[in-house]
């Protein structure tokens, strides 16, 4: 039986020299066993390096010791005291671990694992849990049937009128009724988006992606995606923000966080700010768009095209180290009620606290520029704007609306729709620039939390020009081809 | 369910010396098991990140696919890597 006292692990006699020469160096006290932290140093560990070089004035002497070492073998020194540690390992499950015979698992659970990860099949199961999860799930029903059940039947008719009665009657100043209540109130208005509107669509969608993701489908989208993921910059593992993107933009933002280097991070909140249309705003242009398929292939083919050359272009012009891709394959799995429940509530839950608040804020913004004529202002500045890409000078309020909650500003548009204001190129050029727009007030918010001051800027910088100079290329190339 | 125990390293580091037919995982055919003979890579980084993930020598490995990622399963464990990481890692059929 080999021994388990771990001081007795006989490695090469070159290392235990080298061990023991540099744990005779180390003259601080340290959480750790003075040998394990001789170990790490000879593994190359970049946080103990630090620590003993401020903590040890022998430092360079223990570089030496290490440099010495290192000659001695053809491998790094990492390497080879992995591998004495492995075979320790091993030589102990085979005294206490009896291997029984080999059964094989579920069928139906194989062949499914099987037609996920192969690209023939495993791109129509991408188009079916699309199709299903996002478009029928979060688009249809809870886009359409609870937002249309909230907002007509329980805002319009029961709390919308109550409010604008009760403050006409205990608020004197008509200001302040604005504020509250009204067109454009906190209450008529903001509150109105963030639980007649938004929540029903982010909350579908959480729900959606919970339960992807507790299926363990995620690692196979993301073996499959990482070539043309690396091909903008980033690697397999970006798919979870880029898919959470289409949920809410501003989570997605501060997932970009697990992405392991710097560079990645970067492309990934600019694509996620640029090109990746939030579920809110996701569900009010499928409705915008609804009655005409060839708008809608227009739009998701412009936006794709968007986001492959930006990713490509920002790839070849950032430096730094280029991504590499691994990750464990877990087997499917049903997912479990309980999961979805808990991770669903959660995200439920920071979406409220971090988001409604900001919400609030908007509809505050709104009605303090259009008291004080800003609002105006501003509408009048980005009316020629409008004009050169084509649009009515009415859309510039919509884009205006755009930064504060995106799905305002689309919600802007429809009205224009529905009054017959836009034909359906116009629709098309106004629905790709406000997706490209700069990120709503809530995702930049969160870029200056994870990316920094000057990034944020730089980003929202490039993003707002480009915005327009896309819609204005597109409504070129939609002339060109004689309408649709 | 696991496909195989692992060998003792010497032996396997034994057998690679005397038998020539070594390959890397990105040239092994698909369905094909094996065990690991060894990680070559000049990256601290890539070599810490494989270490880490279970793949040392003595660890018995089947591919299971090698288009558009390379997936293969060592041990118990099924992992998904790029072409980077797939040409560091040394297999004996």
């Amino acid at each position: 039986m080999a021994s388990l006292l771990v001081n007795e692990m006989n490695y090469n006699p070159d290392i235990q020299a080298a061990v023991q020469k540099i744990e005779s160096s180390l003259k601080h006290t340290y959480k750790l066993s003075t040998r394990t932290i001789a170990l790490l140093l000879l593994q190359g560990d970049k946080e103990i390096h630090q620590l003993v070089q401020e903590k040890e004035n022998s430092y360079a002497g223990i570089q030496k010791v290490i440099q010495e070492t290192s000659v001695a073998f053809e491998q790094p020194i990492n390497y080879v005291i992995t591998l004495k540690r492995q075979e320790l390992t091993n030589s102990l499950l085979a005294d206490a671990v009896k291997e029984g015979k080999v059964t094989d698992n579920n069928r139906f659970s194989e062949i499914l694992n099987k037609l996920t990860i192969n690209p023939f099949t495993g791109i129509p199961i991408l188009l079916l849990v699309l199709y299903y999860g996002l478009y029928q799930f979060v688009g249809v029903f809870g886009a359409g049937t609870l937002v249309d059940f909230l907002e007509a039947d329980v805002f319009e008719i029961y709390i919308n009128p109550l409010v604008n009665v009760w403050t006409a009657r205990y608020i004197p100043w008509p200001v302040v009724q604005d504020l509250i209540a009204n067109d454009y109130g906190i209450i008529t208005l903001g509150i109105r988006y963030a639980i007649a509107i938004i929540l029903p669509i982010v909350g579908t969608f959480f729900i959606a992606f919970s339960i992807i993701e507790d299926s363990g489908y995620l690692p196979r989208l993301a073996l499959l995606v990482d070539r043309v993921f690396k091909a903008i910059g980033l690697n397999g593992r970006a798919v979870i923000p880029m898919t959470l993107g289409f949920g809410c933009d501003t989570m997605a933002t501060m997932v970009t966080r697990t992405l392991e280097t710097k560079r990645e991070r970067i492309i990934a909140t600019l694509l996620l700010a640029l090109a990746i249309p939030c579920s809110a705003q996701l569900g009010v242009i499928l409705a915008l768009l609804s009655g005409k398929p060839l708008a809608l292939a227009a739009w998701v083919s412009f936006l794709t095209l968007v986001f492959l050359f930006i990713g490509f272009l920002t790839a070849k012009l950032m430096p730094g180290d280029k991504p590499i891709f691994y990750m464990e394959v877990p087997p499917l799995r049903m997912p479990t009620i309980a999961n979805v429940v808990s991770k669903t509530y959660t995200r439920m839950q920071w979406y409220f606290l971090e988001i409604l608040p900001i919400f609030i804020l908007a509809s505050v913004l709104i009605w303090a520029g259009r008291l004080t004529g800003l609002f105006d202002l501003v509408v009048k500045a980005l009316e020629p704007v409008m004009n050169l890409i084509g649009l009515p000078a009415e859309a510039a309020v919509a884009f205006l609306f755009g930064f504060f909650r995106r799905d305002y500003g689309a919600a802007g548009l429809y009205d224009l729709q529905q009054n017959g204001a836009l034909s359906t190129e116009q629709l098309v050029v106004a629905a790709a620039t406000l997706t490209l727009f700069v990120p709503c007030i809530a995702q930049f918010s969160m870029m200056l939390k994870e990316r920094g001051l000057k990034t944020a800027l730089a980003i929202a910088g490039f993003i707002f020009p480009f915005a327009f100079l896309a819609g204005y290329v597109l409504n070129l190339l939609l002339k060109m081809i004689g309408g649709i | 369910m696991s496909i195989g125990r692992a060998e003792t390293i010497s032996k396997v580091m034994s057998q690679v010396a005397v038998n020539k037919n070594s390959m890397l995982l990105l040239d092994a055919e698909v369905g094909k098991g094996g065990t690991i003979t060894g990680i070559h890579t000049k990256d601290d980084n890539i070599l810490k990140k494989i270490m880490a993930m279970g793949v040392l020598p003595g660890m018995p490995v089947k591919v299971i696919q090698k288009s558009p990622s390379v997936v293969f399963k060592v041990g118990n464990t099924t992992l998904a890597v790029d072409h980077n990481i797939a040409q560091c890692i040394e297999i004996l059929a």
